[in-house]
């Protein structure tokens, strides 16, 4: 434990912390509920279309399943972003699997997640994979199958970070394309998790490259265009 | 896409649209959560936006997407609150880039020091935490005032723990010069 500094501490008791305001924690569940209502449409329109790709995969699987051994899904999509502030936006957010926390050494998988329509925090989901957890997501509500094939390559752009174990990740924010071309090579394991994933991202339009991230648990390399924002996950 | 993808695809997707079963039992959770963790998590909020006028506003919508992105099961303690402190930090940090946008964060007042005397020591603090940077800020009330320890601070942050050291020595010394200034 870290030697706390008394004095600033009795300093930062001073600052001014206004009381709460009178429904403050219902409000926070009025909140939950119309955003739950909102996802949920959104959801209903999607689970749709995947389970009828669910039952022509389980029709297949007979041929296509290769159960105990590492797997590879290679898809390419072109996706329509959503807005924010009047600019389609997307960011994609890599960061590798943390060091162990706390006395029992738990570590926070790493992950890749691309959203459009706000930040990675609050923007509409395209595209999840997370080590440690099965499959990955991808949103066929705004992303269809199809579109130019896109090398799985960083030419054309400026490295943006390697990451190795650590709390450290990258945070890509492009605001230039209104139509992306996506295309996701997912490796996983005999236990279907991920291993690696690389994603390549392109305007649909220009077919000029935008954003590349090759993540493994241990090690994330990222690359983006010049015309978007690279900041710290 | 594989027979396993679509399948586990199609089930994430539907269990997200079916009725939340479980839902009752996620808000006790979250409630309980906030329980244990609100009064700090206030605190540093309140310290890292320094102005306090929405404070009550940005908290709320950490909450919420905290809420909606409720992992199953946390690994301990120091686990969930490192996940709720980021939660409510990177909020912060959006308020703040936000406020920047909108070119209307109000100065003190300089009058105000004069009239509102009792309040004086406050606005000193105010004054300091303002001239660091959010990070700083972060460190400063996690550590000195929260007492977490640095391995929690850097996984709130995401930078090294080695960086969360030396950026508290940096943080101490310039929250200090300005206390005394």
């Amino acid at each position: 434990m870290p030697e706390r500094d008394d004095v600033v501490r009795a300093a930062l008791e001073r600052h001014d912390l206004p009381r709460e305001r009178a429904g403050f924690f219902d409000e926070i569940w009025e909140a939950v509920q119309a955003r739950e209502h909102a996802a949920a449409v959104r959801w209903r329109r999607v689970s749709a279309v995947l389970a009828a790709v669910a039952a022509a995969a389980v029709t297949a699987a007979g041929v296509l399943a290769a159960p105990h051994t590492s797997n590879v899904a290679d898809s390419t999509s072109t996706c329509l972003l959503g807005v924010q502030g009047g600019l389609p936006v997307f960011d994609i957010g890599a960061e590798p699997l943390s060091p162990p926390i706390g006395a029992d050494g738990f570590r926070i998988p790493g992950n890749v997640t691309m959203t459009s329509s706000g930040s990675l925090f609050d923007g509409t989901k395209l595209f999840v994979a997370q080590g440690g957890a099965k499959g990955y997501l991808l949103d066929s509500s705004a992303c269809k199958d199809g579109g130019r094939r896109i090398p799985l390559a960083a030419d054309g752009l400026a490295p943006a970070g390697t990451f190795k174990t650590g709390y450290q990740g990258v945070d890509i924010r492009c605001l230039v394309a209104t139509r992306i071309t996506l295309r996701v090579r997912l490796t996983t394991s005999s236990k279907g998790l991920p291993t690696r994933v690389q994603l390549a991202v392109r305007n649909a339009r220009t077919n000029k490259p935008l954003a590349f991230v090759d993540w493994t648990e241990r090690v994330v390399r990222a690359y983006a265009s010049r015309a978007c924002r690279v900041g710290d996950l | 896409m594989s027979a396993e993808f679509a399948v586990d695809l199609a089930f994430a997707a539907l269990r997200r649209s079916e009725p939340a079963v479980d839902a009752r039992s996620d808000r006790q959770r979250f409630e309980d959560l906030l329980g244990r963790h609100h009064a700090r998590l206030r605190r540093a909020a309140a310290g890292v936006l320094v102005e306090t006028g929405r404070l009550d506003d940005v908290l709320q919508e950490a909450y919420v997407k905290a809420f909606r992105s409720l992992p199953p099961r946390f690994a301990n303690e120091a686990h969930e609150a490192t996940w709720l402190h980021r939660v409510v930090y990177r909020t912060c940090l959006d308020e703040l880039r936000a406020r920047a946008r909108r070119r209307d964060t109000f100065e003190l007042d300089p009058d105000a020091h004069a009239v509102r005397g009792a309040d004086h020591d406050g606005l000193e603090v105010t004054e300091a935490l303002r001239a660091l940077g959010p990070a700083d800020r972060e460190i400063l009330l996690l550590v000195d005032l929260l007492g977490y320890d640095y391995e929690t601070a850097a996984a709130v942050l995401h930078v090294p723990r080695g960086t969360v050291a030396s950026r508290l020595n940096k943080a101490r010394a310039a929250f200090r010069r300005s206390l005394d200034a």
